[in-house]
């Protein structure tokens, strides 16, 4: 409970987290928000914003509405980053636990891959699993979660390899407890904090990627995304700077509001503050 | 000539602490050349009088009423510029931990040199030919070479010189020196208290010393008060306050440290539980791109524990008696030897055929913070060793409760979390978890050096007494010979991961062969020996 008042103590923290939890609710409302799908050409192409009270967020190019696209959009980012974090976090915590627990050749070897991973830029490694994959939200957040992996594997490695030190864990090896009940009961409720706190990092990491390959035009074809937007109309800049601004915008307030969110965790975790 | 005189001092605690005041009008003299020993267990407020006469105390806490006078001075009218001037040239400070009270990057010579600089010694001939004037008065080998070195490249007691050289650099009229010997070995310790002793009669310094330990009470007090929850319960000579103390808390505090057995103890001749022969094992370490550090951790070393008996494993630290422990657990795999529990070889056996067998060895931990998941409830905590061996919930839960009031706690730490609990009840609750899976052999790992000295005894009191109604076999590991007294039949020293010497508790105090034996006697303070001397 202490973690939870230190939390809503911060008021950045405490907006990021609101802002989240409406946007998931206008992402979840989004058929019954619009009144189209948003690739239907329904109105005049560039249509500034507060001109038209059906369109009020104004019209692309091929005369989508903006609003319709910009609420489907949040699905696709929310769903990409809740996916892909979960999808990294198992991977990670598998592969940083076996590691930090057995150690050995085993941390090596696991360790040695990890490294693999993360020599290669991220995004251009992400890039490349997309185009050979065929773009899709499944092969999106797959390939999300492989680039990601590593960084969640080595914190969770090095909090294991620290509390696996600890009396209470000897304790329990001395009781005769399983690796697997020693790594679920002593060692993991323990190492939950940090793990959060990086999950949230993940999560706004994974939207800015999903973003960055839909505007390389490797998004899923099938889904609205804000980067699919920003691709969309990024010729017309100058001419309807809206167009961009709008889906921009709406990545940065994302992603920014997963931040605080993360931030915030961080410090009510902290010792001390909690008590 | 008084130095110091603290008149009625007051500190108050913020509301919300376990008691109003930290210190409750304390008063005190201290003359030139004079050591007066301030004793109390943790929480006393002990420290606090040190922090407040340097006027460092930790906010929000402030003296609330009282007077310092320094050589005739009200430090109250000090500003803090002043007091500036004062610290570190007039009143110096020794701390308990030499490694965090130096700056592990420069190294020790700077360090010194910073705190003549600090008082404005510019001269940078002078303040080297200092330097190394006080690293050789303090007794450290080749101070021209020392200077250079880094404070991890020494050993404690080497460190603490360090730290008592840098205290000495004005020749300050009053040392205040915090619990300076605490962190070190017995050996070490007697020989910093030593140097002390004699840089104070040397120098004619005041020294204000601040200890929980009688037996360094012993080796270097004029004058001893003595503090309970901020109360001074006792004042006087030393010889008076150790000999004949008036106050009852005073006495529960010298009944504490006694060398003296808790109980009379029965011959035993039972079946041997657990044996180890020629058990050895050697830590490595990479050191450049070939060589290898070896240290020899255990070497050949052999014990056998029968049942209800209680073997004592002392020595100083690095002398291998943990790494013994761990192995004898099997928390570490030796690398050669046997190990046998209740006659079964153990040495080899992969993890998964020792789990089965695991509940007949137990271990109780040093350090009752880290040895209990903070995460998890006292009963959850004391129920995971009867689950772990497939006991029911219920079954689990009703053998808990028994054995929290078997251990002395109230039936209503079940629900409890560990930090809501002190140092003494956390070992308790240590101990329960141990002794939940019924286990013939204990192996305790100084598990009562992190507790003060009435704590200590009654957790020793409880170990007794559970080992005379359950028939446990305890293998007990201390650095304390009067600890161990207190508790085994028979103790075994160790030195560089070998058994050095081994025999009946009273035999070996009346006459250790071993010259390691008999210096770690000599560390043990008369009052206690004597005792054991009349067994």
């Amino acid at each position: 409970m202490g973690v939870f008042r230190g939390f809503i103590r911060q008021p950045a923290a405490l907006l990021g987290a609101l802002f989240l939890l409406l946007l998931t609710v206008l992402a979840l409302a989004a058929p019954w928000l619009t009144h189209s799908s948003p690739w239907e050409m329904n109105t005049q192409p560039m249509l500034a914003p507060f001109q038209d009270r059906a369109h009020w967020l104004g019209s692309d190019l091929l005369g989508r509405d903006l609003g319709s696209g910009l609420l489907y959009g949040a699905r696709v980012s929310l769903a990409v980053g809740a996916l892909a974090s979960l999808a990294t976090l198992l991977v990670g915590l598998l592969v940083g636990a076996l590691a930090g627990y057995f150690g050995g050749w085993l941390d090596g070897v696991l360790m040695r891959v990890a490294e693999f991973f993360q020599i290669i830029p991220q995004l251009v490694l992400a890039v490349i699993l997309v185009a050979v994959l065929e773009p899709s939200l499944g092969t999106i957040v797959l390939a999300i979660a492989l680039v990601a992996w590593p960084a969640v594997a080595r914190l969770v490695r090095s909090e294991f390899l620290s509390l696996r030190q600890r009396e209470f864990v000897q304790a329990a090896q001395v009781l005769g407890q399983s690796p697997l009940g020693i790594i679920t009961e002593q060692i993991l409720p323990n190492a939950l904090a940090p793990l959060l706190v990086v999950m949230t990092f993940v999560m706004a990491t994974a939207i800015l990627t999903e973003a960055a390959l839909a505007f390389l035009g490797l998004g899923d074809p099938e889904a609205m995304s804000w980067g699919y937007m920003i691709n969309a109309s990024r010729g017309l800049l100058r001419d309807a700077w809206w167009m961009s601004f709008l889906p921009g915008l709406a990545i940065v307030l994302c992603v920014l509001a997963v931040n605080r969110v993360g931030e915030g965790l961080r410090v009510a975790f902290e010792p001390g503050r909690s008590q | 000539m008084t130095v110091l005189s603290v008149e009625h001092l007051r500190i108050a605690l913020p509301p919300g602490a376990d008691r109003s005041h930290a210190l409750y009008d304390l008063s005190l003299q201290l003359s030139r050349g004079e050591c007066l020993c301030v004793v109390g267990e943790s929480g006393s407020g002990k420290s606090m009088l040190a922090k407040a006469l340097l006027r460092q105390l930790p906010p929000p806490l402030t003296v609330e009423s009282g007077r310092l006078v320094f050589r005739d001075e009200d430090l109250a009218t000090h500003s803090e510029s002043a007091m500036r001037q004062l610290r570190g040239r007039d009143i110096s400070m020794v701390f308990q931990e030499p490694m965090s009270a130096l700056n592990p990057l420069l190294r020790v010579g700077e360090q010194i040199d910073e705190t003549l600089r600090a008082h404005g010694q510019t001269s940078s001939r002078s303040r080297r030919q200092r330097v190394v004037d006080l690293l050789g008065y303090v007794g450290l080998p080749d101070p021209e070479r020392l200077r250079l070195a880094y404070p991890f490249e020494l050993s404690g007691g080497q460190r603490q010189r360090v730290v008592i050289a840098m205290a000495l650099a004005f020749d300050p009229a009053l040392l205040i020196a915090d619990e300076p010997t605490s962190a070190l070995d017995v050996t070490t310790q007697a020989q910093i208290l030593d140097l002390l002793r004699k840089i104070q009669q040397d120098k004619g310094m005041a020294l204000l010393f601040i200890t929980h330990d009688f037996a360094v009470v012993e080796a270097i007090a004029d004058r001893v008060l003595v503090l309970q929850k901020g109360h001074v319960v006792e004042q006087g000579s030393a010889g008076q306050v150790l000999r004949e103390p008036q106050a009852a808390y005073t006495r529960q505090l010298l009944a504490a440290v006694a060398a003296q057995p808790l109980a009379p103890r029965t011959a035993v001749d039972g079946a041997v539980v657990l044996r180890a022969e020629q058990l050895s094992k050697v830590f490595s370490t990479r050191a450049g791109w070939w060589a290898r550090r070896t240290t020899r951790a255990l070497d050949a070393v052999a014990l056998q524990l029968r049942a209800g008996e209680t073997l004592g494993i002392v020595g100083e630290s690095g002398s291998g008696k943990s790494t013994l422990g761990r192995c004898l657990v099997r928390l570490l795999r030796a690398d050669s030897g046997k190990i046998q529990w209740l006659g079964q070889d153990v040495a080899g056996l992969p993890e998964g055929r020792l789990r089965p067998l695991r509940s007949e060895v137990q271990m109780i931990f040093q350090d009752p913070f880290a040895s209990l998941n903070p995460r998890q409830t006292v009963g959850r905590i004391i129920m995971t060793g009867l689950l772990v061996q497939g006991r029911s919930r219920a079954d689990a839960e009703r053998r808990a409760r028994e054995l929290l009031e078997l251990v002395g706690l109230p039936a209503t730490a079940f629900e409890r979390y560990p930090h809501e609990f002190s140092g003494g009840q956390r070992q308790r609750i240590g101990i329960a978890r141990a002794l939940a899976v019924e286990p013939k052999v204990l192996i305790a790992d100084e598990c009562v050096s992190a507790l003060d000295a009435l704590i200590q005894v009654q957790i020793l009191e409880l170990l007794e007494s559970l080992q005379r109604r359950l028939k446990l076999s305890i293998v007990f590991i201390t650095h304390d010979l009067r600890v161990a007294a207190r508790l085994c039949d028979r103790i075994a020293v160790m030195q560089n991961g070998r058994v050095v010497e081994q025999g009946e508790t009273a035999r070996l105090f009346a006459d250790a062969r071993h010259p390691y034996t008999r210096a770690l006697l000599q560390c043990v303070p008369a009052t206690a020996a004597l005792e054991l001397d009349q067994l």
